[in-house]
């Protein structure tokens, strides 16, 4: 083995910060990944990432006004980052992260809108009924007249979050913090900056609180047992709160049992349903179509809001018509979207190569350069569209669509609003979780339902008085 | 003179065929890569809608090939609804796509299932070998009578190489497998029984046939769940339907294992895929078959990707262990090119001269093949033999190559031991709340 050019080598490792309880962690780094995407993160010490269960959580007793508060000033010291925590870590992230520079500088530059007032306030209210569950016990009357009280209890909670989408992490450090319990957040490979670069704002916001001092977030490779099988017990957590990946999913199945208990945010596909009136006009056809297309460019696609799938009602000609637009309003840049996307790749080109040569049962608009593309078929092709690719099925009636709607599907964009009504009985029976206007797809509203339940109520633990 | 590809071809009754000088091969097989390229560009359409798409015209060099490497899924790339649809025709029609046969060539009048099919198919001539994966979507990769019979050569003359196998039916044989079906590794296990068995004395796991529509059946099952259209019953007879398949394949076995252990001191042709050779090593240490303890002039075939089951991680060792001193075939190959790589006297799989290693980076887009030494990448290549498609693909090993001279004293290149899928080296580590309805199916098909 003379000469050997072992290829991949690393030139440069990415150094990934930890916070451990509020603070950045000064352990030695060691090495993670292969190749260009290896990067450095301090070792773990399995005892700090833990609260002991003899004591209460820093911020059990913190009253909630005190906590949207914080919030809040957290929210605008995002905005205003003064400290460039936030452009140190997009700097790093533009290097990992399989979405453009320019969707991420935008994404970085929105995520305070997570920690404004008002939508807190709606979590609080909506999910859970109102702030005294939180800060105290709820008077309850019972059946026979007896006065009970109710406690949403601050939790224990372990995080596994998505990367897909930085303000997965922000979503998820709000509503731990809402929850007062303690929370220990696994960073993902595909987003190892913006959670410690919130939590390091929070601290710089407030030094040493009790909110701050309830996080840490730290990396492990998904699935590493050495960590996992320790950290993942009912005398450590009450739940694990886990976003998509079936692999994460289902590994974390195996420490499910009683005490610890999984909440789990399914992966999930979106899709759109279009009625026969956007062909009423030239402009209420560009109108359907500006909002298909921003649905389905929604981080470029890599949501699980972001429309795939999208059934026309109307002949095949209407599709073709309505297709033909769409893949021309792929390609342009929106406010979570850039006009390029990443090049189709290489398995998928083919399967779509040979669809056109199914003509003209199959249609394919746009080339594989990531602008967007768009395929009509008879029915919903087998793989996955990923990358702005939409799949446009044309169907005689809405009603016909529903049946490609399961339990893998999240959201249902619906054109025009009037024809919600007729569908989202049937939607929401066949597995759907959110049924909206199109071109509402991206940018859930907080205080309402997530994947099927209201997630700060799912969080907390519920103690009676009785 | 003959063609570069016919030259290529005649190396494998050369008794020499992976003797050949470096340089000089390098020459011929690009040579042979310009004439297939420029053959099979006439016939297969998605060659030449990709050639098309790349501006490639011609091949100058082997940076030129890597545009044109096809996937593996482009070979199941068809819509399964036109299975399960019934649409023959159609499903044909994709099917001249991707390979040199012509819908006029084949009558699927009155076709009714896969299997039927995939029959016509091999009556008008050609032989569509299915490779399968664990979404039970199938590949039909074409073989022309060239390549059949490419094949049946290669068996004859570089069976057991660098110690070749003289062709004598001497042996008692045991095929781990079907009767028959469009498999390659059924097909090749048959004709060694042909070549290298007694006749009339083999034995195989099952007389009856493999069907495609079996293959698949967890396929057109998932689609029916995605469609909300299957019921608990349906699920519940597809369980246990491979439950009672499996129970008379151990009944199957455990005669064999049998029948082997009251005949060692024979010549024993032994073949079968890794997950039934190890089940079959099993069986028979439990009746007392000691390692080293079959006729040394038994003849080994195993092989095949760990599919589905999951082999211990030394059984490599294990099979080494239980056959020693027998005849082995150690190769390292795939149903998407003819032949295989075969291990030398050092254990380093040399590469046959009708396939051109192609070692891409991770994406598979970059070409790293180095003038000298060992380089790691993803194993891709172009088969310069096939007749019945284009040759040129990329796998999805993480292989190391070593285009040294190779310690044997053969030149290179040769593909080291240590290989491994790029899925199998562990995932990303990246999550996403994006997915699809197959998370949803796989657990409730697959366990």
């Amino acid at each position: 083995m003379s000469g050997t050019t072992l290829q991949g080598e690393p030139s440069v490792e990415t150094a990934v910060v930890h916070v451990v309880r509020g603070e950045v962690d000064q352990a030695p780094p060691v090495g993670h990944g292969r190749g260009a995407s290896a990067f450095t993160a301090p070792a773990l010490d399995l005892d700090r990432l833990v609260w002991s269960r003899t004591e209460p959580g820093p911020a059990f007793d913190v009253p909630s006004a005190e906590i949207v508060d914080l919030l809040v000033e957290t929210g605008e010291a995002l905005k205003a980052d003064r400290e460039g925590l936030l452009a140190e870590a997009l700097e790093r992230m533009v290097r990992i992260s399989p979405l453009p520079a320019e969707v991420l500088e935008r994404a970085y530059a929105v995520l305070w809108r997570s920690f404004q007032r008002t939508s807190l306030h709606a979590q609080i209210d909506h999910e859970l009924g109102g702030a005294d569950v939180l800060d105290g016990w709820r008077e309850v009357r019972l059946p026979e007249g007896r006065i009970a009280a109710t406690r949403a209890f601050p939790p224990r909670l372990v995080h596994i979050i998505a990367g897909n989408a930085p303000g997965v992490a922000a979503m998820s450090v709000v509503r731990g913090a809402l929850t007062k319990g303690v929370n220990l957040l696994k960073l993902p490979s595909n987003d190892l900056f913006t959670a410690t670069a919130i939590l390091r704002t929070m601290a710089s916001v407030a030094p040493g609180h009790p909110v701050a001092r309830s996080f840490s977030a730290v990396y492990w490779r998904g699935g590493d047992e050495t960590v996992e099988s320790v950290l993942f017990r009912p005398q450590f957590f009450d739940k694990l709160v886990a976003w998509g990946g079936e692999a994460t999913i289902r590994g974390a199945l195996k420490y499910v049992g009683p005490g610890f208990e999984l909440v789990s945010f399914d992966p999930k596909t979106s899709i759109s349903v279009i009625g026969r009136e956007a062909f009423a006009s030239e402009e209420t056809l560009r109108q359907a179509v500006e909002e298909a297309a921003s649905d389905a460019t929604f981080f470029n696609q890599q949501a699980c809001v972001a429309s795939r799938f999208q059934f026309v009602e109307g002949s095949e000609q209407d599709a073709d018509r309505y297709a033909a637009l769409l893949c021309e309003r792929l390609g342009v840049a929106r406010e979570f979207s850039s006009a390029d996307g990443p090049r189709v790749a290489g398995e998928l080109r083919e399967e779509i190569d040979v669809l056109r040569s199914l003509a003209p049962e199959y249609r394919v608009w746009g080339a594989y350069d990531g602008r967007g593309l768009v395929i009509r078929s008879p029915e919903p092709v087998d793989f996955h569209p990923d990358g702005k690719i939409v799949n446009v099925v044309p169907v005689a009636a809405l009603t016909d669509a529903v049946t490609h709607a399961g339990v893998a599907t999240q959201t249902v964009g619906v054109y025009p609003d009037t024809r919600k009504p007729e569908l989202r009985d049937a939607l929401a029976c066949a597995g759907v979780q959110r049924v909206v206007s199109l071109g509402r797809a991206g940018g859930m509203p907080p205080g309402l339902s997530h994947d099927g339940f209201y997630p700060l109520q799912r969080l907390m633990r519920w103690v009676n008085d009785e | 003179m003959a063609s570069a590809r016919e030259q290529i071809r005649s190396l494998v009754r050369s008794g020499d065929t992976f003797d050949q000088s470096a340089e000089d091969m390098a020459e011929l097989q690009l040579e042979a890569a310009r004439e297939a390229f420029a053959a099979h560009r006439e016939r297969i359409p998605l060659l030449r809608t990709r050639a098309e798409e790349t501006g490639v015209r011609e091949v100058t060099g082997l940076d030129d090939l890597v545009p044109l490497l096809f996937s593996h899924t482009s070979y199941k790339s068809y819509p399964v609804s036109l299975i399960t649809a019934g649409r023959w025709d159609r499903l044909l029609r994709w099917y001249s796509t991707v390979s040199v046969v012509e819908p006029d060539e084949v009558d699927v009048d009155g076709v009714r299932d896969i299997d039927e099919w995939t029959e016509r198919i091999t009556a008008a001539g050609h032989r569509p070998y299915i490779t399968s994966g664990t979404s039970g979507k199938v590949s039909f990769l074409n073989c022309d009578g060239t390549d059949l019979r490419f094949l049946h050569d290669i068996l004859e003359h570089l069976t057991c190489w660098p110690d070749p196998l003289p062709p004598n039916p001497v042996r008692r044989g045991y095929l781990l497998a079907p009767a028959s079906g469009p498999m390659r590794s059924i097909d090749g296990f048959r004709w060694h029984a042909d070549v290298f068995a007694l006749p009339g004395e083999t034995r195989l796991l099952t007389e009856d046939p493999m069907r495609v529509s079996e293959l698949m059946s967890s396929a057109l099952l998932r689609r029916r769940m995605a469609e909300g259209i299957a019921t608990p019953q349906e699920i519940s007879s597809f369980e246990s339907a491979s439950g009672s398949r499996e129970e008379e394949l151990g009944a199957a076995m455990a005669r064999i294992v049998d029948d082997i252990a009251a005949h060692r001191d024979e010549p024993l042709l032994i073949a079968g895929m890794n997950n039934q050779q190890f089940t079959l090593i099993q069986g028979l240490r439990a009746r007392g078959v000691p390692d080293g303890g079959l006729h040394p002039d038994t003849l080994v075939l195993s092989g095949g990707g760990n599919k589905g089951r999951a082999l211990p991680d030394d059984y490599q060792q294990q099979f080494a262990a239980f056959y020693q001193g027998v005849r082995r075939v150690r190769s390292y190959g795939m149903t998407e090119f003819q032949g295989s790589c075969l291990a030398c006297e050092k254990g380093n799989y040399h590469v046959p001269p009708w396939v051109i290693p192609l070692v891409l980076d991770q994406a598979g887009e970059k070409l790293l093949n180095p003038e000298h030494g060992v380089v790691e990448g993803r194993f891709a290549f172009l088969d310069v033999s096939l007749e019945g498609r284009w040759g040129g693909l990329i796998s999805g090993d993480r292989v190391f190559v070593d285009f040294s001279p190779c310690e044997c004293g053969r030149s290179g290149p040769a593909v080291l031991p240590d290989i491994q899928r790029f899925g199998d080296l562990g995932g990303d580590d990246k999550i996403t709340c994006a997915a699809t309805l197959d998370s949803y199916v796989r657990g409730m098909i697959h366990g």
